[in-house]
């Protein structure tokens, strides 16, 4: 028994073509084994190549069981309706659509499949990927072919695809729209409509503005988004290139960085890089150019901020300390004062956490208060008169005398202590402007000048130009911003003292009296 | 003779030939509704000596879409405790929904799936929400969507 297979499968490398006399002799040897009446020689073939099929997956593995003759005994049956070949109505279609041992008829097969692809309601049947329930295998389906359904499965798939990067670049665009639309806005606020124009044509014509191709496709395309455009086809011509593009929407996000601690490490370096530029040199021309501002700012804030502490922090102080109660004994006037800046901290983060969410306990809010706060140091000095009227120069705020802050805590900021900064910062600009406009109005005319006569050309006013106004403007109210709040301080300080509480008068005595 | 009836026809003669240990049919009158009753074999303290009674409806479009399946409730046939089955005797099963279905299950299959889910339960409770499920739905089980999110029982 255990030579014969070896003999057989000698055999079989040559049997399957043709049969020899030599191979015949040697597959009767093995039929004698199998099968008994196999006289005949055609039905000898057949059962000879099923015993070689059957030999060669033997040696191939070995481990399966041996059951050569299983499915020509058993007839076949439909997985699906569970009849099988016996019963089976002439011209029935059996198919085999998967390696397992599932058969099924064509028809049950079909009506299967159209189940499975059912489309859901509102949808367009389309073509699912079938698998056989048992062995997962693909189903292969042949569909008569037609170029319009294809390509109309093809995009309905894509679209299907792209739900979620469309709503992202949709989120995406909006922001990109608001803030170009803000930095546009912001250098015709800062720099008057004249000047702006020319700075925004001078930033494609610095970055070698792009010479048109009529012919080109990408030409095309541009004139239908700058003709379908309703708000700024005006633009497009000087916004021929990339530069301006990348840039002004960065203005905003830089406004409201400039305010933050951030600002000071980073843009004290511009002006450095300002000067590389030789042709930036030149800083006695009046008004300075804006690069030179902004380069400077940082430095100027500072020795304001400086100035601003050696002259008034010792007042201040002494006026936030006269609004408060009396000392009781053995208190001392800074323990009072911290202590109502805790409570006032802990307020707001209260209030924030109702806004938020609702459930949220307010314990860890007021426990990362405490973290970032100095032992008996000042602490935020930030007055209230300065917080709700004036935040367009919101920053002198923080970096008021005998204020020491860490970073831990200028991470304290709440969301709506956020908010205010962001918006007074991204409202300075327009601020600024219409400080300078006043000035327009108010400052004699030799100083404001005559803007179209004398742009550029001869002697000009000292406030001449649009942007020189605009930064003396900012100037302006960031300085009365800060008389107006000691000045209030200063007041309620001399009046803290002088309150009187009113006695209760019912009614029916208001008439005598 | 429709589809249907001919595969149910079919499935009829193989379960009075045989079904396994734990199955028994009650009444197969017609194609429509059949009822069997199951029990669970090994010694799970929740369901000894207990026989649940198993209500399938057929549609036409059996076994292309799968049969309606519930638990009903008798005298002596109560609604099994499971956290996937409803105390209207609702079932959880992604093999009765049209996702899980496939025309390879056939009611012996069934009842042996929901022989083995009980067999393999520990929890004796029902699932989260009952009380106000079983008072609010009024949709039959195959419109309901339920979420297989809990693989573990």
């Amino acid at each position: 028994m255990s030579s014969a297979p070896q003999q057989k499968q000698g055999a079989s490398r040559s049997v399957q073509p043709h049969h020899t006399p030599l191979e015949e002799q040697s597959g009767r040897g093995a039929m004698s084994e199998t099968s008994e009446d196999t006289t005949h020689e055609d039905e000898q073939g057949v059962a000879l190549d099923s015993w070689v099929n059957y030999s060669s997956q033997l040696h191939a593995s070995p481990a399966s069981p041996p059951t050569p003759d299983a499915p020509e005994v058993e007839p076949k049956k439909c997985w699906i309706c569970q009849m099988d070949e016996t019963e089976d109505e002439p011209n029935t279609v059996w198919k085999k659509a998967c390696p397992c041992s599932l058969d099924a008829h064509d028809e049950c097969l079909l009506e299967w499949i159209a189940d499975e692809e059912r489309p859901k309601t509102g949808e367009i049947a389309s073509p699912h990927k079938i698998v056989c329930p048992v062995c997962k295998a693909e189903i292969k389906i042949q569909r008569p072919q037609d170029p319009i359904v294809n390509f109309f499965d093809r995009t309905q798939a894509m679209a299907r695809r792209l739900i979620i990067p469309t709503a992202l670049s949709a989120v995406f665009g909006c922001g990109y729209a608001g803030l170009f639309v803000y930095g546009v806005n912001t250098i015709y606020v800062v720099f008057g409509h004249e000047d702006a124009a020319k700075i925004l044509l001078n930033m494609g014509e610095d970055a070698g503005l792009a010479v048109p191709r009529p012919k080109s496709p990408l030409n095309a395309l541009w004139n239908l988004m700058t003709g379908t455009d309703p708000f700024f086809s005006h633009l497009y011509g000087p916004l021929r290139h990339w530069k301006p593009w990348a840039t002004i929407p960065l203005i905003g996000p830089a406004i409201v960085l400039s305010r933050t601690k951030l600002s000071d490490f980073v843009f004290p370096l511009m002006i450095s890089i300002y000067f590389i530029n030789p042709s930036h040199r030149d800083i006695y021309h009046w008004p300075p150019s804006p690069g030179l501002i902004f380069a400077t700012l940082p430095y100027i804030r500072t020795a304001y901020n400086e100035f601003y502490r050696y002259s008034f922090a010792a007042l201040e102080r002494k006026w936030d300390l006269a609004v408060q109660r009396k000392p009781r004994e053995g208190e001392t006037a800074e323990e009072i004062r911290q202590q109502v800046e805790d409570d006032n901290d802990r307020a707001i983060f209260e209030l924030e956490i109702v806004d938020e969410a609702e459930e949220a306990p307010p314990g860890p809010g007021a426990d990362v208060n405490w973290q970032g706060r100095i032992p008996g140091g000042a602490g935020n000095q930030n007055a209230p008169v300065a917080g709700g009227q004036g935040d367009g120069a919101a920053d002198e705020g923080d970096e008021r005398p005998g204020n020491r802050q860490v970073w831990g805590l200028q991470r304290n900021w709440s969301i709506a202590q956020a908010a205010i900064k962001i918006t007074g910062a991204l409202a300075f600009p327009a601020i600024s402007s219409m400080m300078g406009n006043l000035l327009e109005i108010f400052l004699p005319a030799k100083m404001v000048g005559q803007r179209a006569l004398r742009f550029r050309y001869g002697p000009t006013g000292f406030l001449h130009s649009k942007w020189g106004r605009t930064v003396a403007g900012g100037c302006l109210f960031v300085l009365l911003k800060d008389a107006v709040t000691l000045y209030c301080k200063w007041k309620k300080a001399q009046i803290f003292d002088k309150k009187k509480i009113i006695d209760y008068v019912p009614p029916a005595n208001r008439r005598r009296n | 003779m429709s589809f249907a009836n001919k595969r149910l026809g079919k499935e009829l003669a193989k379960i009075h030939g045989s079904l396994p240990p734990g199955i028994t049919l009650v009444t197969a009158d017609g194609f429509q509704e059949w009822l069997l009753d199951i029990q669970v074999l090994d010694a799970n303290p929740i369901y000894m000596n207990k026989t649940f009674r198993l209500k399938f409806k057929f549609s036409t479009s059996y076994p292309i879409e799968p049969p309606e399946v519930t638990f009903t409730q008798q005298p002596d046939r109560p609604i099994p405790m499971h956290p996937h089955i409803y105390s209207n005797g609702i079932i959880c099963l992604d093999l009765l929904g049209q996702q899980g279905w496939s025309p390879v299950q056939n009611v012996e299959s069934i009842c042996m799936s929901l022989q083995s889910m009980l067999t393999g339960n520990t929890k004796n409770e029902r699932p989260e929400g009952d009380a106000a499920f079983v008072a609010s739905n009024r949709r039959r089980p195959r419109d309901i969507d339920f979420y297989y999110h809990d693989n573990t029982v």
